[in-house]
C-alpha cells in the first residue's frame, strides 16, 4: 500500500496538484471571494457538465483517439431532448437521461465504426461528425432557443443536497451536480480499473500491435470507447439542459476544446494508454478555476480563451518532448565498451 | 558446453515446410524439430528465413500446402495464432510486446486475465500469478511500476514471466541479447538454462556465435531459405558455422578497379555515444568501399554522421584536407557528398511526380532565374541527359516514377543525386529489394561512376555485393570497425567472421590494417 502511494505521488497527479494550487493561488489574490463557499459551490455546478464529458473524453484519448463532435453530441441531445420536452411537456427525468444517453451512444457508434471499422483518422470521422449534427441543428432549430421546458427539470437544476437556509436568503448546500458528476467519476473509474474491458482499452492505448499479438479486439475496443463517450456526451447535456433551464443550440459551439484540454491538463497523454479519472477530475477542477479565476479578475472571456488554449499547447508539447526523450531512450542499441569481457 | 539432462523428445516437429511470398520462396522444405528441454539455435544472416519460420510457428503466416507441423503428437497444416499459444508456444520479440503504461504484474498476467471467465479484473490473482512467475525465474522485480520505466533487460524479463504464466513449452527467443550488456547476457542465461532444466524447449535465435556455443545444445543453420544443417553444438566450431552460413553462390564477375586515386575523404576517430565508437578510414577517388556487418553493428549510424543526418560527439571528417563539419544534409550536400537513402521510396523518391522532377529537384536552384522562375526547357534538357547517361527505362522524363520497375526507380534515386556532380556518393543497400538483372546494373553503374573519379561509399548487408564491386570492404560490429579488408583477398567467409561476435580472434590487429 505504501508502495503505491509513493508510486502516486511520484506519477503525473502530484504535478498536476501543484499547477491547480498556483492556480488557486492565483485567483485569491486577483480576488479573495475565490475561497467563498459560494464561489466554490457555483464552480462545481458549473463545471459538472465538463466533468461528465471529460469523462468520456478520457476514455477516448486512452485508446490513442480524439472525439471532435463532443461539442456537437451535447448539442444534439440537448436540442431533441429539450424539444421533446418542451413540444409534448414529457418531464419523467429518468426517461429523458436514458433517451439523452442512448442519443449519444447512437452517434458514438457511428463514430467509432467509422474509426476502426473504415480506417478513418480519429479526428475526421468526428469532425466530420461535428460537422454535420451542427448543419442539422441550424437547419432544425434555426438557431432559436427553446424555453419552454417542464418546471421538473428546472427544479431538478436546483437540488442542493445537505442544503441550510443562507445568510442572504435562499438555501446553501451542495449542487446536485455534484453527485452526478460523482457518478459519472465513480462508473468510469470502475470500468477502467476493474472490468477487463477497461483494462483491454488500456493496454490497447499502450500498444496496439502487442494488443493485437495477444488477441485483444482492437476494432470493438475502439468502437466502445467512443460509444461510452458518446453515452457520457448524452449525459452531460441532460444535466446542462437542467442547469440552464433552456437550450441553445449555439451552447457548445467549440466545446469541444474544452473537454479535450481538460483531459489532457489532467495528465492524459494524446498518444493513448495514459491517463486516470482522477487526473482528468483535477484537470476539470483546474479548468474551472482558470476560468473561473479569470472571471473573478475581471479578464474579458476573449482572453480566457487565448490563456487556455495556450496552456494546453504548452501541456502537450511537453509531454511530447518527454515521449521522444523517452523514445529515443529505448531504441538505441547498448554498445558494449571495450574490455567488457567477451 | 551444456550437458545432456533428462531424456528429451521433440514436442514440435516441422516436416516438408516451404514459405512462398509472391516472387521469393522464403523457405523450401524445412525438417526442423524442437525437444523440451533443449536450446535449439537458429543461426543465418539477414534475409536466411529465421523470421518466417518463427512467424509460422507463431501462427502468424501459414506455410504453403505440402507440409505439416506436428505438436504434441497433434498434426497441423497451419497454425493460427490461437492454436501455437495453446500448445504453449510463445514467441518474445525483440521488442517484448509489453504493454508500456500497465504495471508489471498486469503484463505479466494479462492473458490469464483475459481468459478467465467473467468480465471483472481479479487483481490478486494477477499480483500472485506475477509474483509466481517472476518466483520460478528466481528474479524480484517491482510488482506495481509501470513496464516502461523498467531497463530494457528488466523489461525483457517480464516478457519471459508472461510467458511462464501462459504455460509456455515451446519459447522463441528473437536476438533476445541485442540490447544486452554482457552483465545482464549472463543473467539472461542463467534464466534460459532455469527454464531448460524446467522442460521449457526454447528456440534461440542471435548472431552473436560465442553466445550460441555457450547455451545451445542443436544448432539449425539457414541460407536463403534452405535449411543447410542441423546438429549438435558440440559437433560445430566457429569457423564450420561461418562457412555453412555464408555459402552463397558470389558472381565471378569482379568489378575491380585501379584503387590508387588521391585520398579525397579522411574519417579520424569519430564517435557518437550508443551509435558509433572510434570509426576511423579513408576514401580515395576511384574507389568503391564496400561497408559491411550485421544489422545493428551501426553501419547506416555511421554513414548518416557523414551526411549531416547523425552529426558524431567527436572526431574529425576531412574532405580534400579541409575538416567538415556537416549539420544537415544540405550542409553535406553543398560540400559535395551525395547520400542515397536505404528505403528509395520513401527517403529517395517523390514517388508520384514524374522522372524528370524527381531527377531535377536538388539542383532545381540552377535552373532558375534571378525573379525564381524556372527555364523548364533546361530542366527538361538536364533531365534527358541524365535519364540517358544512367539508362533509366522507359526513358520518357513525364513517366510517373510509382510505374518504374525497383531498379529504376533506383537509378533515378541515384541520378538525382549525380545532377549534382557530388565528390563522394554514399549508397544505402542499393540494391535491396531489385531482382538480379538490375543488380548488376546499378553495379556496373555505380562502377563506372568511381571510374569517372566519384569516390564511393556502398553500405550493404549482402557479401555477395560487397564483393563484386568493392575495391576495399569495411566491416562494423557492435558500433566499431572490425576489420578493413582488401577487396582481391576478401571471401565471404572472411568478412562473416569479422561480422559476429567471437568469429575472429585476432580482430584488433585486422583493424589497423
Amino acid at each position: 500500500m505504501n508502495e503505491r502511494i509513493k508510486q502516486t505521488l511520484k506519477a503525473k497527479e502530484a504535478s498536476i496538484v501543484i499547477m491547480l494550487l498556483v492556480v488557486m493561488l492565483f485567483a485569491w489574490v486577483m480576488n479573495a471571494a475565490f475561497f467563498s463557499f459560494e464561489n466554490q459551490m457555483d464552480v462545481i455546478k458549473s463545471n459538472a457538465v465538463l466533468g461528465i464529458a471529460s469523462l468520456g473524453m478520457l476514455v477516448v484519448i486512452l485508446t490513442g483517439g480524439i472525439d471532435v463532435s463532443i461539442g456537437g453530441q451535447l448539442a444534439l441531445v440537448t436540442v431533441l431532448t429539450g424539444q421533446l420536452m418542451a413540444d409534448t411537456g414529457f418531464d419523467n427525468l429518468i426517461v429523458i437521461y436514458l433517451l439523452g444517453i442512448a442519443i449519444g451512444g447512437v452517434i458514438g457508434l457511428i463514430n467509432g465504426l467509422m474509426i476502426s471499422r473504415l480506417n478513418l483518422p480519429p479526428i475526421i470521422a468526428t469532425l466530420g461528425m461535428n460537422t454535420i449534427i451542427n448543419g442539422f441543428l441550424k437547419f432544425y432549430t434555426n438557431g432559436a432557443w427553446i424555453n419552454q421546458l417542464p418546471q421538473k427539470i428546472n427544479d431538478f437544476g436546483m437540488v442542493k443536497l445537505f442544503s441550510v437556509p443562507g445568510a442572504v436568503g435562499g438555501a446553501v448546500g451542495f449542487p446536485i451536480q455534484f453527485l452526478l458528476f460523482a457518478a459519472a467519476m465513480l462508473i468510469t473509474w470502475f470500468l477502467l480499473k476493474w472490468t477487463k474491458l477497461g483494462r483491454s482499452i488500456m493496454a490497447m492505448g499502450g500498444n496496439r500491435v502487442s494488443a493485437e499479438r495477444i488477441g485483444l479486439n482492437n476494432k470493438n475496443l475502439t468502437t466502445f470507447a467512443y460509444v461510452f463517450s458518446g453515452m457520457m456526451a448524452g449525459f452531460a447535456a441532460i444535466t446542462f439542459t437542467s442547469i440552464m433551464k433552456s437550450v441553445d443550440p449555439n451552447a457548445f459551439i467549440g466545446y469541444e476544446m474544452n473537454v479535450i484540454g481538460a483531459v489532457v491538463l489532467g495528465g492524459a497523454l494524446l498518444s493513448g494508454g495514459s491517463g486516470s479519472v482522477l487526473g482528468t477530475f483535477l484537470g476539470v477542477t483546474m479548468f474551472a478555476y482558470i476560468s473561473n479565476g479569470l472571471t473573478l479578475a475581471k479578464i474579458s472571456t476573449y482572453w480566457q480563451s487565448i490563456i487556455v488554449g495556450s496552456i494546453i499547447l504548452l501541456v502537450v508539447s511537453f509531454d511530447m518532448i518527454k515521449l521522444r526523450r523517452e523514445a529515443r531512450r529505448m531504441t538505441k542499441v547498448d554498445i558494449v565498451p571495450i574490455g567488457s569481457g567477451r | 558446453m551444456p550437458e545432456h539432462h533428462t531424456p528429451k523428445r521433440p514436442y514440435l516437429r516441422l516436416h516438408n515446410i516451404s514459405k512462398t511470398f509472391p516472387g521469393v520462396k522464403a523457405l523450401s522444405n524445412i525438417d526442423f524439430d524442437v525437444r523440451l528441454g533443449e536450446v535449439h539455435a537458429l543461426i543465418g544472416e539477414n534475409g536466411a528465413g529465421k523470421s518466417t519460420l518463427i512467424k509460422i510457428l507463431a501462427g502468424v503466416y501459414k506455410p504453403d500446402p505440402g507440409g505439416t507441423i506436428e505438436i504434441d503428437g497433434k498434426v497441423y497444416n497451419a497454425l493460427t495464432t490461437r492454436e501455437s499459444m495453446h500448445h504453449g508456444i510463445i514467441a518474445i520479440y525483440q521488442d517484448f510486446s509489453l504493454f508500456p503504461t500497465l504495471s508489471v504484474k498486469e503484463n505479466i498476467a494479462f492473458s490469464e486475465q483475459i481468459e478467465s471467465k467473467g468480465w471483472l479484473v481479479n487483481w490478486r490473482k494477477v499480483e500472485k500469478s506475477a509474483k509466481q512467475a517472476l518466483d520460478n525465474l528466481g528474479v524480484s522485480i517491482d510488482l506495481n511500476v509501470r513496464a516502461n520505466m523498467l531497463s530494457t533487460a528488466r523489461q525483457q524479463l517480464v516478457a519471459i514471466a508472461r510467458a511462464l504464466v501462459y504455460d509456455a513449452r515451446i519459447l522463441i527467443m528473437d536476438e533476445p541479447t541485442s540490447a544486452l550488456s554482457s552483465s545482464e547476457v549472463d543473467a539472461l542465461f542463467q534464466i534460459v538454462d532455469r527454464l531448460r532444466k524446467r522442460g521449457i524447449g526454447i528456440i534461440f535465435i542471435s548472431h552473436k556465435l560465442d553466445e550460441l556455443f555457450r547455451i545451445a545444445d542443436r544448432m539449425t543453420v539457414l541460407r536463403d531459405g534452405l535449411q543447410i544443417t542441423t546438429a549438435n553444438a558440440q559437433e560445430m566450431n566457429r569457423k564450420k558455422l561461418i562457412s555453412l552460413m555464408v555459402g552463397r553462390e558470389v558472381s565471378d564477375e569482379r568489378m575491380l578497379g585501379k584503387n590508387d586515386g588521391e585520398v579525397i575523404l579522411q574519417v579520424k576517430n569519430i564517435s557518437k555515444k550508443g551509435n558509433f565508437e572510434d570509426i576511423s578510414f579513408d576514401l580515395r577517388r576511384g574507389e568503391i568501399l564496400g561497408v559491411t556487418g550485421l544489422v545493428g553493428a551501426g553501419r547506416t549510424e555511421t554513414i548518416q554522421a557523414l551526411f549531416g543526418l547523425n552529426p558524431p560527439d567527436s572526431g574529425d571528417i576531412l574532405l580534400e584536407g579541409k575538416k567538415i563539419t556537416p549539420k544537415s544534409p544540405a550542409e553535406a550536400e553543398k560540400l559535395g557528398i551525395a547520400f542515397v537513402p536505404e528505403s528509395r521510396q520513401t527517403e529517395g523518391l517523390i514517388l508520384q511526380q514524374n522522372v524528370e522532377s524527381n531527377i531535377t529537384l536538388p539542383i532545381l536552384r540552377t535552373f532558375a532565374n534571378r525573379a525564381m522562375r524556372i527555364d523548364f526547357k533546361r530542366r527538361r534538357r538536364r533531365a534527358e541527359e541524365l535519364i540517358r547517361q544512367l539508362d533509366v527505362r522507359p526513358s520518357y522524363p513525364h513517366m510517373e516514377t510509382a510505374k518504374l520497375s525497383g531498379g529504376n526507380q533506383q537509378k533515378i534515386v541515384i541520378a538525382k543525386w549525380l545532377a549534382t556532380n557530388p565528390k563522394v556518393l554514399i549508397v544505402d543497400e542499393p540494391t535491396n529489394g531489385i531482382d538480379v538483372g538490375a543488380k548488376n546494373e546499378i553495379h556496373r553503374l555505380l562502377r563506372s561512376l568511381a571510374d569517372q573519379g566519384m569516390a564511393v561509399i556502398m553500405v550493404s548487408s549482402e557479401l555477395p555485393e560487397i564483393l563484386t564491386v568493392s575495391d576495399r570492404v569495411l566491416v562494423m560490429r557492435q558500433g566499431r570497425v572490425s576489420a578493413v579488408v582488401d577487396g582481391v583477398s576478401a571471401s565471404q567467409e572472411l568478412l562473416m567472421s569479422h561480422s559476429v561476435q567471437g568469429g575472429h580472434h585476432k580482430e584488433q590487429e585486422a583493424a589497423h590494417e
